[in-house]
């Protein structure tokens, strides 16, 4: 039998099969592939050296060209030559001694070490709060929409002040929170945890509304009461749907941490920013940039990976 | 049954009337080979048929015999690896409105209404607008479906889906008429239907079929001439004479059984035994 | 719509053809008619449970004013403010009052999602479909959505001074990965059938993109935009807080420096109930553009 061979390879085939002839653009539709096209890893990693070049060669000619200073010394394009150097010491500034590393205002001179203490402190002054807030705010975000949409009575009353929710310039509540709060640790941390809770719970309140109500009567006809269904039926089908949420919350957590050291904090990657800008340090601001860059890219990348497990049950689960 | 005594139009009173309109399509040595990672695939394989104007044919067999490659070759939407196909002499380059295509997939285009369905193939070519409102209506009478003209597709049925995508292919007054599966995902009183409302609207326009169908009863229903492939080959060409309408019963006698019979048996199924 | 789709068979068209009654269609409805159905009243009970609460933890003086303002007071600031006030007059804010400012910010939001749109639509709708395009523009939008955005905005102040550009820079670069994102899966999730349906009919390369790729996608793209719009709102007044000529964001950090609480409240408050809107009439705008679709959002 020929048959189960050629069945194979048609399988084999319908995953992607590019046909030999050259390809027309109406023979492109046909491909059963293009129903769902993904981008395949290497050409993604590809890209993505070739993006990164091609901005920090961009930039570096954009400090050639343009040769303006914010004040003298100070140029609007620092190349790579000044960030990676100068910039790196420069940031000593802003460490606070110790660790055997005396800070520059005590008189310590401006080291490398002392510019990468400097980094390492402030980010990981940044990541706490982002971590607090984070935990915090998913908490009781959740709780708060698991109380409101355990009643449908509940869910009717709070469609509308979640809608409001939705769009609410929160970030324009910094200064509130600084007065209420305080410019250190708790201020950013309830700032952060209060954006984080709204995300979660207009998420969470969506998910359960987004609930297929067949799953729910299949419960209820085998015999579960109100607060089982809840536990075993509603609690789960929402996680897949979480999964954004927690990706959106942890961008939302990032920018609420740089906004509100931008605003008042007095130490964190944020706090670095405003404070070189005040004194048109551009290549100071520029290297924090990227260090924020990263740092934001790792922790959604982890998140990522770690969240992935939420969905691998769902038929249609997407990577 | 409604629908079907109410058809004005029996099969008995149009048959053989008015000239051909169909369009005679020839195949010459196509294959049709993918390749991925270094491995070859023939999906057609060496294929050479020619086609009648006015000729109902149906394609039988399994999935991945190359059917619905070849299918896609006779539309233009795939180009042939070796040989030539074409159509009243002329090659067949890219899709055209001479040969009309309706899908296995839903393909009515669901942001327009019924009517804008099946008037779009007629706007593309620039047809006046009053003009392509009649013939479209036209069509849509035909296929019974005048009192959904200003629907939403996602208001109607799968079988009446399937009336509107054979309305505008038909509305596109195409040569050839290909037909993929088209009736594979409605139930079986819809697919009776359906397949009566083909044959009256061919009958009526004399146009060339090629009908692509996995199932045996379908296609003794309905060809003149079935072609049977396996394995990306042509393994049985055969006329089918019974006279028409074919009801039920018709399936039945002597020779639709013998039909049958030897068909199946080119399709890999031993019927010593069981039938 | 499960109804009306009732029975695959065709016992439901025949009937329907013998009655020669056109099902009723629920897209025929006015899409603003269908929002104002389709809310409940329970909805507007929740608003005003928490309005009462915010009016009795103010009565009783369970909260100093300090730090949460009774209702009626916002109110009157509000309305004493709008049109014309002295406040944001001395602080350069403009001429008129808390409207000038609010119109500002507005047309910053609007202006800048409009702008994302002209960018994400066509290179999200193109990269599901050219590889050699997609390899540039996932790596670049999605990373650009992932981080957060908002470090641009210093740079932005030195380079281009504090002017509504560097505002507009930032909300389009915050708009522009949402959108991307949401026209790439919408032509991804569009059956590739459509397109080969209107090859077959005999269509060109311009309606083939008119009629199938946009008009398909349609829904889909304003999800997306209604998504970016809602996110707009908070990005603009943070930007706005850092420095700007005028807006919402810049009344409240000129009030946040005279610790007048009422006139933070009743800004946000102002800027909230306008970014609500915006999001009621793009809601209607999408049921519109999906009226022949199931997309739900």
């Amino acid at each position: 039998m020929t048959a189960p061979v050629a069945e194979r390879a048609k399988e084999k085939l319908s995953s992607d099969p590019a046909p030999v002839a050259g390809a027309s653009k109406a023979e492109k539709l046909v491909k059963p592939k293009a129903n769902r096209p993904k981008l395949n890893s290497r050409l993604y990693t590809l890209g993505s050296v070739l993006v990164v070049v091609v901005l920090a060669g961009l930039w570096q000619l954009v400090g050639i060209i343009d040769t303006r200073e914010v004040r003298p010394g100070q140029p609007f394009f620092p190349g790579w030559q000044i960030v990676l150097t100068d910039t790196v010491t420069g940031l000593a500034d802003y460490w606070r001694g110790g660790l055997g590393v005396e800070s520059v205002s005590a008189g310590g001179e401006r080291t490398y070490i002392g510019g990468l203490l400097a980094i390492v402190s402030h980010g990981w002054d940044t990541m706490m709060r982002i971590i607090a807030g984070l935990l915090i705010g998913a908490v009781i975000g959740s709780l708060v929409a698991l109380v409101v949409s355990g009643s449908v009575w509940g869910r009717r009353l709070f469609a509308m002040p979640t809608a409001f929710l939705r769009t609410f310039p929160l970030l324009g509540l910094i200064p509130m929170f600084q007065l209420w709060f305080g410019t250190a640790f708790a201020g950013a941390v309830t700032f952060i945890a209060v954006a984080v809770g709204v995300i979660f719970f207009t998420g969470v309140v969506n998910a359960v509304a987004n609930v297929d109500a067949i799953y729910v009567q299949n419960a209820k006809t085998l015999g579960a009461r109100p607060i089982r269904t809840y536990v075993t039926v509603v609690l789960p089908s929402i996680l897949p749907e979480m999964r954004s949420t927690i990706q959106l919350s942890l961008a939302m957590a990032w920018t609420a941490a740089i906004a509100s050291e931008f605003v008042g904090a007095q130490s964190g990657l944020g706090y670095i920013v405003t404070h070189a800008r005040y004194f048109g340090f551009v290549d100071r601001m520029f290297l924090i940039g990227i260090v924020v860059v990263i740092m934001a890219s790792l922790t959604y990348y982890l998140v990522s990976r770690v969240t992935k497990r939420l969905v691998v049950w769902m038929p249609d689960a997407q990577g | 049954m409604t629908a079907v005594t109410e058809n004005h139009k029996t099969t008995e009173q149009v048959e053989n009337s008015g000239p051909v309109h169909g369009a005679e399509l020839v195949a010459t040595n196509v294959n049709k080979v993918y390749s991925r990672a270094g491995q070859k695939f023939h999906a057609v394989e060496d294929v050479s048929v020619t086609i009648k104007p006015g000729e109902f044919v149906c394609i039988v067999g399994p999935s991945g015999c190359g059917k619905s490659t070849m299918m896609n070759m006779a539309t233009g939407l795939l180009e042939p690896t070796d040989g030539e196909l074409a159509l009243d002499g002329e090659p067949i380059r890219g899709p055209s409105p001479d040969r009309g295509l309706v899908f296995q997939k839903d393909s009515v285009f669901p942001w327009m209404k019924v009517i804008d369905n099946v008037t779009y193939g007629l706007k593309c070519r620039g047809v006046p607008k009053e003009e392509r409102m009649s013939i479209a209506r036209k069509f849509l009478a035909e296929v019974n479906l005048t009192h959904v003209e200003k629907s939403w597709p996602k208001e109607l049925s799968g079988g009446m889906l399937k009336r509107v995508a054979i309305a505008t292919a038909f509305s596109n007054a195409p040569k050839l008429l290909l037909m993929d599966e088209p009736f594979a995902s409605v139930d079986y009183v819809t697919r009776l239907q359906l397949q009566k409302t083909v044959l009256d609207l061919w009958a009526e326009h004399r146009l060339t079929v090629m009908f692509v169908t996995h199932d045996v009863d379908e296609a003794l229903t309905l060809a003149d001439r079935i072609i049977v492939m396996t394995n990306g080959r042509v393994v049985d060409d055969r006329r089918v004479a019974a006279e028409r309408p074919r009801r039920l019963e018709a399936l039945s006698t002597p020779t639709m059984l013998e039909h049958k019979a030897s068909m199946l048996q080119h399709l890999g199924l031993p019927t010593e035994g069981g039938a | 719509m499960a109804a009306v789709k009732a029975g695959e068979s065709t016992t439901a068209a025949s009937e329907k053809a013998t009655h020669g009654a056109a099902p009723k269609s629920p897209g025929r409805q006015n899409p603003v008619l269908r929002v104002v159905k389709a809310s409940d009243p329970l909805a507007l009970a929740g608003m005003i449970i928490i309005l009462a609460a915010w009016y009795v933890v103010t009565e009783q003086g369970w909260v100093r004013p300090v730090f949460l303002p009774a209702p009626e007071q916002v109110f009157r600031f509000a309305e004493a403010h709008f049109l014309e006030s002295r406040l944001v007059q001395t602080q350069n804010l403009g001429d008129g009052g808390i409207l000038e400012n609010l119109i500002y910010t507005t047309t910053s939001v609007w202006l800048a999602v409009l702008l994302a749109i002209i960018v994400a639509v066509p290179i999200g709708l193109a990269s599901a479909r050219v590889q050699f395009l997609r390899m540039f523009s996932d790596p670049s939008l999605l990373t650009l959505g992932a981080v957060p955005v908002l470090i641009l905005m210093p740079f932005f102040l030195v380079w281009f001074g504090v002017s509504r550009n560097g505002q507009l820079l930032l909300l389009v670069l915050v708009a522009v990965p949402i959108i991307y994102v949401y026209a790439q899966r919408a032509v991804t999730n569009l059956d590739p059938v459509y397109a080969q349906s209107a090859l077959v009919l005999g269509v060109g390369r311009v309606r083939l993109i008119k009629d199938v790729y946009l008009r398909g996608t349609l829904p889909e793209i304003l999800g997306g935009v209604r998504i970016a719009l809602a996110g707009s709102w908070s990005i603009a007044a943070i930007a706005e807080l850092m420095g700007a000529p005028q807006g919402m964001g810049r009344l409240i950090s000129t009030f946040a420096a005279n610790t007048n609480i009422t006139g933070i409240f009743a800004t946000i408050l102002i800027l909230a109930i306008v970014a609500t809107l915006t999001d009621i009439t793009l809601k209607a705008v999408f049921m519109f553009a999906n009226r022949w679709g199931s997309v739900n959002k």
